[in-house]
């Protein structure tokens, strides 16, 4: 993974003193509320229902063993011993004082970490394909070109004060695992007569007004990415609505001017700049550091875990649904599921981070990714070691055999912790884990994927699930709107959709069955081995409208 | 005690002037003037030779490039620091187009923006009333490293 340089270090250092004199004179009353708070924003400072929460982020979903301790030390000390891992790979700290939160990014810094830009009107965290460096089917590893664009967005003295929030992402395979036609950049390496590049789309994104990237570049030369993003943040930066947060954003700029009139903008704006090249040299020497994974040349040639499936049906399950290729021979990736039924989505408590990181340094060279669907994810599992692994996560509580199913839904904080939510994300999750229980039936089902949000925001992600549920408020009641066949759009015969409503918003109590009455109609007219997706987009809405709310 | 500002990185005489119209006597070499208004009397003829501009965050940069060489130094109005668009007004003047002469802000101008603004090549600050200009220096020596312009 990547490593810090001395000046990354001293930067880092440098970010996190500053913050803790902002603090100090917030507390002090020389700063007030509305002074500080795009500062403590854009170093990732949220104040939220009951206390301060710190989202801290994971480049790439990439963590290594010292720094997976190190969250639980923090988890220990200044929280309540959980952290909490959200859908854009970074991890939050949900219940801190003020007062801690400078020591707190001290030892962050420590194990090279920081939670520079996890919010604020600013550029965000980029993501990246959580598999990129191991995906078999991957035309660029994108990790360089990721790390490259994170320094330059760092702290970059124009851009800090963006009409909204700004989320680039970056993919470099067939399928597009990290959502990019839902960020407000998404960069997607191509081929074109043989050469590899980029094709730019803007203007995507979730929220109160979802919509779908478009593309205003079908190829540009790798070298002319940092150019081009610049183009379009200052397009942005000037044009982008400051009079209604609401309509702030980069996908109603481009709506508003259409996507032709926007490039000829960029355009203009990139001609003044276009031969301030990205350094291919430089981006080779970060790419080194992600090499930094040795393979052992035998690994394919165990092959006895084969054996043990045939006696141990919870080592089979698990192999079936949390374990994936990977494109050295006799290596594995393994997902850590952290949807055990009885917790939140993505919580991890201060003991899970400890067991993770010893068993990354056992088995996995010291590494571990966090993933889109709120999961951890191993990348280096030789087939020798698979039931070890599974052997110790099991006790951990990390081995339940739901990746993919309906139980693996994605899932918000919601009204338990944010103060923008309207309604209670976890209880729902919880209660829709007990009845969907039975694991051979979800299996049966498919991939299905189940996508929950607190509030209109949408952290959950809804509108892209294969069934997305939405908290409402009604005349001070929580209620659940239930929407169908979005999708983020993964691979070639998928395409990125916005799910639709089906019916009035249902209650707390009756989700659950609603939820069943949607999965007993795609079972009635589910043809062959079609997925839950396929089948709702060959029958349409009205046969699940007439199941949930009859006909 | 007078008005101080931030000029070059130390404390210096607030002396400049950001006026709304065009003033009765001669309005000197401190004084800056609406980007409309300047390009107004340029269009009569009557082009301001020494005066500055005032540049607004919705201004329009372009009919101002071919006049620079008129112009001694340029002020950004910022309303509100949350207001992020001087700051490319800032970097076009500065990096794209190579101005040499002073860029000054006025406005909402507190400590926690100067780098940034600094950065982004203004070199006069007018802090708001209610800031202490002489702690406010502070904000210029917090860094050592940056990811851009190296």
């Amino acid at each position: 993974m990547y490593r810090y340089t001395e000046s990354d270090k001293q930067f880092v250092r440098e970010r996190a003193n500053e913050f803790r004199g902002q603090t100090a004179r917030r507390l002090g009353g020389e700063l007030t509320e509305d002074q500080f708070r795009p500062l403590r924003l854009m170093n990732g400072l949220y104040l939220q229902r009951h206390a301060y929460m710190l989202r801290i982020a994971i480049p790439y979903g990439q963590i290594d063993s010292r720094q997976m301790r190190k969250l639980g030390l923090i988890a220990d000390r200044y929280d309540r011993g959980f952290g909490h891992f959200t859908t854009r790979q970074n991890l939050q700290f949900n219940w801190l004082s003020l007062s801690d939160v400078p020591d707190i990014l001290d030892h962050l810094a420590e194990v090279e970490m920081h939670a520079i830009q996890t919010s604020g009107n600013c550029v965000r965290n980029i993501t990246s394909d959580p598999m990129a460096g191991i995906a078999p089917d991957e035309l660029l590893d994108v990790r360089p070109y990721c790390e490259a664009l994170r320094q330059y967005s760092t702290c970059h003295p124009e851009f800090m004060y963006l009409p909204r929030k700004f989320k680039i992402a970056m993919s470099g395979a067939q399928e597009d695992r990290a959502a990019i036609a839902f960020h407000d950049i998404g960069l997607r390496a191509v081929e074109q007569d043989g050469v590899v590049g980029w094709r730019v789309l803007v203007g995507g994104g979730l929220g109160r007004t979802p919509r779908v990237a478009k593309m205003i570049r079908e190829f540009i030369p790798l070298d002319d990415v940092q150019s081009y993003v610049e183009a379009i943040l200052r397009v942005y930066n000037l044009h982008g609505r400051r009079d209604n947060k609401y309509k702030a954003r980069i996908k109603i700029l481009v709506g508003a001017l259409g996507a032709d009139e926007f490039r000829r903008q960029v355009d203009a704006e990139w001609a003044l700049i276009q031969d301030e090249k990205l350094d291919l040299d430089w981006v080779a020497s970060i790419a080194e550091q992600f090499e930094d994974v040795d393979f052992d040349p035998n690994a394919a040639q165990f092959i006895q875990h084969q054996e043990r499936r045939l006696t141990d049906p919870g080592f089979d399950r698990w192999m079936r649904m949390n374990v994936t290729t990977h494109r050295v021979a006799g290596y594995n990736g393994v997902y850590l599921s952290l949807k055990k039924t009885d917790v939140p989505p993505g919580d991890i408590t201060s003991d899970q981070f400890r067991g993770v990181a010893d068993l990354m340094d056992r088995f996995n060279q010291g590494y571990c990714a966090s993933v889109y669907n709120q999961n951890l994810f191993f990348q280096y599992i030789r087939n020798e070691d698979l039931g070890a692994v599974y052997d110790a996560l099991l006790p951990l509580g990390l081995a339940t055999p739901n990746i993919g199913t309906l139980q693996d839904m994605i899932c918000c904080p919601g009204l338990d912790y944010c103060s923008l939510a309207n309604a209670s994300s976890i209880p729902v999750a919880r209660a829709l884990n007990d009845h969907f229980a039975n694991l051979d039936e979800l299996y049966d089902l498919g991939e299905i994927q189940l996508k929950m949000s607190g509030c209109i925001n949408a952290c959950g992600h809804h509108h892209v699930g294969h069934i997305g549920i939405l908290g409402i408020d009604k005349r001070g009641e929580e209620f659940y709107q239930i929407v169908l066949g979005g999708s983020a759009g993964t691979t070639d015969d998928d395409y990125p959709a916005v799910g639709e409503i089906i019916g009035p918003a249902v209650s707390q109590d009756d989700v659950p069955e609603t939820l069943e009455r949607i999965v007993d109609c795609f079972v009635e007219n589910r043809q062959g081995a079609e997925t839950f997706l396929q089948c709702v987009r060959r029958v349409g809405l009205q046969p699940f409208k007439d199941f949930v709310y009859g006909a | 005690m007078a008005r101080e500002m931030i000029l070059d990185g130390k404390l210096a005489p607030a002396s400049y002037e950001f006026l709304s119209e065009w003033p009765d006597g001669d309005p000197g070499d401190r004084a800056a003037i609406p980007l409309e208004l300047w390009l107004a009397r340029h269009a009569e003829g009557n082009t301001p030779d020494g005066v500055g501009v005032i540049l607004e965050g919705d201004d329009d940069l372009t009919p101002l490039k071919p006049l620079l060489g008129h112009i001694p130094f340029v002020s950004l109005h910022l309303p509100k620091f949350t207001d992020g668009r001087i700051y490319s007004h800032a970097s076009r003047l500065r990096r794209l187009w190579g101005y040499p002469g002073t860029i000054v802000v006025h406005g909402d101008v507190l400590r926690d923006q100067l780098i940034y603004l600094s950065r982004s090549g203004v070199n006069g600050f007018y802090m708001r009333e209610d800031q202490d200009v002489k702690t406010c220096l502070a904000a210029f020596s917090l860094f050592t490293e940056y990811y851009q312009y190296d």
